[in-house]
């Protein structure tokens, strides 16, 4: 069964080979789960639409041929947290946050790895030197937080303050 | 004939889909935006899950920024997944006071702090207590530290103290070892006669042990042995011990006797292993009056805990030549009578050694005087050495030790006629083999090695020098045959000539019959890791590499003098068009070429930069312009379009052609995984020897 038919929260249809979306754990499994044998079968996606599911699938083909993640070895000790990112891929996340967020969803609920995490490194980026204020101000969030409590992280913090 | 499908088709089923068809370019920012409703997603609305992702890719500011945005953000900053991965490593300018810390520490669920002592000491400075949340506290001392020790009290919290090698004395130690002991988890390289001299007669005063240490490193100095009484002290303060690592001073230098290796290793060990072994046997809990003086901690038995470590390594190893340890085949039985493997304790612990010297096994000679006196002396020999390899994970066999006459000849006599030279058969926790043998001190009348290891990660280390060549050209080809015949799941490789200036690797040249065994690699169909030297004759033997090893992710090949672009992008130059290419390895992460006839950027172009390597070594000692590649080939593997730039970590390369080192390193800068970049320079005409740049 080389080729998979995806359903987006659109209705839309979208034909894509298996090789390309292997990188998802979710599809494996549904294609798995469903034991779909037929080209014309379909595989529903809830929760991607489909502008999402194009972007999905352009980076899972750009990185089809990358090598599969290899488990941890219990014994090894942690690897470094990997924070570069590729030039293919800065280009590719460069995107309306808006968008970003539906990415990062879509990649959270399809189990790409390697996508989810591509998404909180941008985001992480954007928030990386930013004030509690700049950061609201940034995704627009409502600062529910007393002045008591405000005050009390402010405490807790001031270790961290460079001084 | 339909045209075959893309890999992607959208057919509309109720709408009309957006026409963004992908390609393999990555959008631009001024791809088609589509109006969004008014309840767009915002960060506030990613689920926490994803926000805990987020922050692990945060730092120390961003992250008190985080929990300051709101009620929601604070919480998920302090969850413990968040903070998972999230070691704090704290500035110099980030010195928190003691007061502060506390306070932190208290409030969020760290998982990890990382100190080095100066800022400990800075943090720590009052006499205080700290309690803390914390899941682990590191200590990561490095230099001596002259000045008064801390004034901590306690802390809460597991603790591991890391001392890098003898720079810590017993002044830096003294404070965590009284005031942490509860806590304490693992301890690195502590001096004998500081222990003796220093932490016993205070232990003895204040009635101190270390409930939850599993991790101790002791040294042994030159005054062994006096330090008896001080290993059984420590050993029994520490009735948890997962791992014990047993340095010895170089015996070349200070040479143990036996006596003193009896006295102050060997009877303590015993000694412990027998109070692990009673202790984790009893059922009621043991309360034993705590020793008051050095010589009642021999009979001292630690309370039963409930989480007593199931299993014990000991490691044996040594700053000089450990083959000079007086440990012997007396002692390395006593020490596995309490393994649980020995069939006269069934009861005993899960015992591995580590690093066993392998004089403890007689000689021939000895074995012959032995059985005079004692009929079963074979029996308990054969029971023993298996005993060994089923506790060893990494035997290492050395030229020294077959020198001395001890360990081939001795294992020949007792094990089974079937198993042949088989020294390292039966050996089901094995890693590591390495068997490194002056051909002609191996027994003549060997015709096969069978190397049978059930452990799939295995890996071989086969090393043969022929200076003689006393062993015969057939054998060789027996020993080669029949261990490509027999290892068909192995997974590593490595066959290297060790004296290649007596015998120039004629065990592996191409003259040899016994190099067209070698390259039989269809054998090796799972084989991962290939380490070759002074191989390959013609290019046809590197392609039947590459159709042979699809799965290959590590290449050394050293001294191939027979390699060139030729043997790597495929004869006629036509790089992926051909069958048989490097590109064929298409896992291969590391690509190690020392020494070969004509590698430039050819290679690099049309082979290297489509490869998913993680290293790359191409270099020379003896260059010759034709060898040498240009910033051409740099840019290769830079460029964002190869493969190679978006994963390589490390390189290491002879200085390009023309080309300056600032050009080197400005082209490098694309690479963004790089961590580590070697440029070889040579330092003047005619020079083997090198310059290293890093950058």
């Amino acid at each position: 069964m080389p080729f998979v038919n995806l359903e987006s929260s659109d209705g839309d249809l979208v034909k894509v080979d298996v090789d390309v979306i292997k990188c998802s754990v979710t599809i494996n499994a549904l294609i798995e789960h469903l034991g779909l044998e037929d080209d014309n079968e379909v595989v529903p996606l809830q929760n991607v639409g489909t502008e999402t599911l194009h972007k999905v699938l352009a980076w899972a083909k750009h990185h089809k041929d990358d090598l599969p993640s290899v488990d941890d070895d219990e014994d090894d000790p942690p690897r470094e947290r990997r924070t570069d990112i590729t030039t293919w891929d800065a280009n590719f996340i460069k995107m309306e946050q808006i968008q970003l967020f539906d990415l990062i969803l879509a990649a959270n609920y399809l189990d790409i790895s390697g996508l989810l995490d591509l998404g909180c490194k941008i985001v992480a980026d954007m928030i990386k030197g930013k004030t509690a204020d700049e950061i609201r101000t940034m995704f627009n969030i409502v600062n529910d937080l007393t002045p008591q409590e405000q005050e009390q992280i402010r405490k807790e913090n001031e270790w961290c303050e460079e001084k | 004939m339909a045209p075959e499908p893309s890999s992607t088709t959208t057919t509309t089923r109720i709408k009309t889909p957006p026409e963004t068809g992908p390609t393999d370019e990555p959008p631009s920012s001024s791809s088609k935006i589509t109006a969004r409703k008014e309840t767009a997603l915002t960060l506030n609305m990613i689920p926490n899950e994803i926000l805990e992702k987020i922050m692990a890719f945060c730092d120390l500011r961003t992250y008190k920024s985080m929990r300051q945005v709101c009620r929601r953000f604070q919480q998920v900053c302090d969850t413990k997944e968040a903070l998972f991965n999230f070691n704090v490593a704290i500035h110099p300018n980030q010195l928190p006071h003691l007061p502060d810390l506390v306070a932190l520490t208290q409030s969020l669920p760290w998982s990890n702090l990382f100190l080095d002592h100066f800022q400990l000491e800075e943090i720590l400075g009052n006499d205080s207590t700290l309690n803390t949340n914390l899941e682990k506290l590191s200590l990561v001392l490095k230099s001596r530290n002259q000045r008064p020790g801390f004034g901590l009290k306690s802390i809460n919290c597991p603790l591991r103290m890391d001392f890098v090698g003898s720079a810590c004395n017993f002044c830096t130690m003294r404070p965590f070892l009284f005031n942490c002991w509860e806590t304490l988890e693992s301890i690195a390289v502590l001096r004998m006669t500081e222990i003796r001299s220093k932490l016993l007669p205070a232990v003895l005063e204040n009635g101190v042990h270390f409930p939850k240490l599993s991790y101790l490193h002791v040294a042994f100095d030159l005054s062994i042995e006096y330090t008896g009484d001080a290993l059984s002290v420590l050993l029994n303060l520490t009735p948890n011990l997962k791992i014990l690592k047993l340095l010895f001073p170089d015996q070349d230098e200070h040479p143990m006797t036996k006596e003193s290796f009896e006295i102050s290793v060997l009877t303590p060990l015993l000694n412990y292993l027998k109070n692990r072994r009673q202790t984790s046997i009893k059922s009621t809990t043991t309360t034993t009056k705590f020793p008051t003086k050095p010589q009642q901690f021999l009979k001292y038995e630690s309370p039963k805990r409930e989480l007593l470590a199931k299993s014990l390594c000991i490691n044996f190893s040594c700053e000089g030549d450990k083959a000079s340890i007086p440990f012997t085949f007396g002692a390395l039985e006593k020490l596995l009578s309490y393994s649980k493997s020995s069939p006269t304790c069934p009861t005993g612990i899960d015992l591995r050694l580590e690093n066993v010297p392998f004089l403890a096994l007689p000689t021939k000679r000895k074995l012959v005087q032995a059985q005079q006196t004692d009929p079963d002396i074979l029996d308990r020999l054969n029971y023993t050495v298996k005993s060994i390899v089923g506790t060893i994970q990494d035997l290492k066999l050395s030229t020294m030790e077959i020198e001395r006459d001890s360990f081939h000849s001795s294992c020949r006599h007792f094990m089974p006629p079937e198993a042949k030279f088989s020294i390292i058969v039966y050996l089901p926790t094995m890693n590591k083999i390495y068997l490194t043998c002056p051909a002609q001190l191996l027994p003549t009348d060997v015709q096969s090695i069978t190397i049978v290891s059930e452990n799939k990660k295995a890996s071989l280390l086969l090393s043969i020098s022929d200076e003689d060549n006393q062993w015969g050209e057939d054998k060789n080809k027996c020993f080669i045959e029949d261990l490509l015949d027999h290892r068909p799941g192995l997974h590593e490789l490595k066959i290297l000539t060790i004296n290649d200036k007596k015998s120039d690797g004629a065990f592996l040249t191409q003259e040899s019959p016994n190099f067209k065994h070698i390259g039989t690699f269809y054998n090796f169909p799972n084989l991962k890791i290939l380490h070759l030297d002074f191989w390959g004759r013609k290019n046809e033997d590197f392609f039947e590499l590459y159709d042979a090893l699809p799965l290959l992710e590590e290449l050394v090949l050293h001294k191939c003098y027979n390699l060139s672009d030729q043997s790597i992008v495929g004869v006629g130059g036509g790089g992926e068009k051909n069958k048989s290419t490097m590109l064929q390895l298409k896992y291969l992460n590391h690509l190690v070429l020392n020494g070969f006839l004509q590698i430039t950027d050819v290679s690099f172009v049309k082979v290297f930069s489509k490869l998913p390597l993680k290293t790359l070594q191409v270099w020379d000692d003896q260059d010759k312009l034709d060898k040498l590649i240009t910033i051409q080939g740099i840019q290769a593997i830079s460029s964002p379009t190869s493969k190679c730039c978006a994963t390589l970590e490390h390189l290491k390369i002879n200085k390009p052609y023309k080309a300056s080192l600032i050009d080197v390193k400005q082209t490098l800068m694309n690479c963004r995984a790089l961590k580590n970049a070697e440029i070889l320079i040579e330092t003047g005409p005619g020079a083997s020897t090198k310059n290293i740049v890093y950058i």
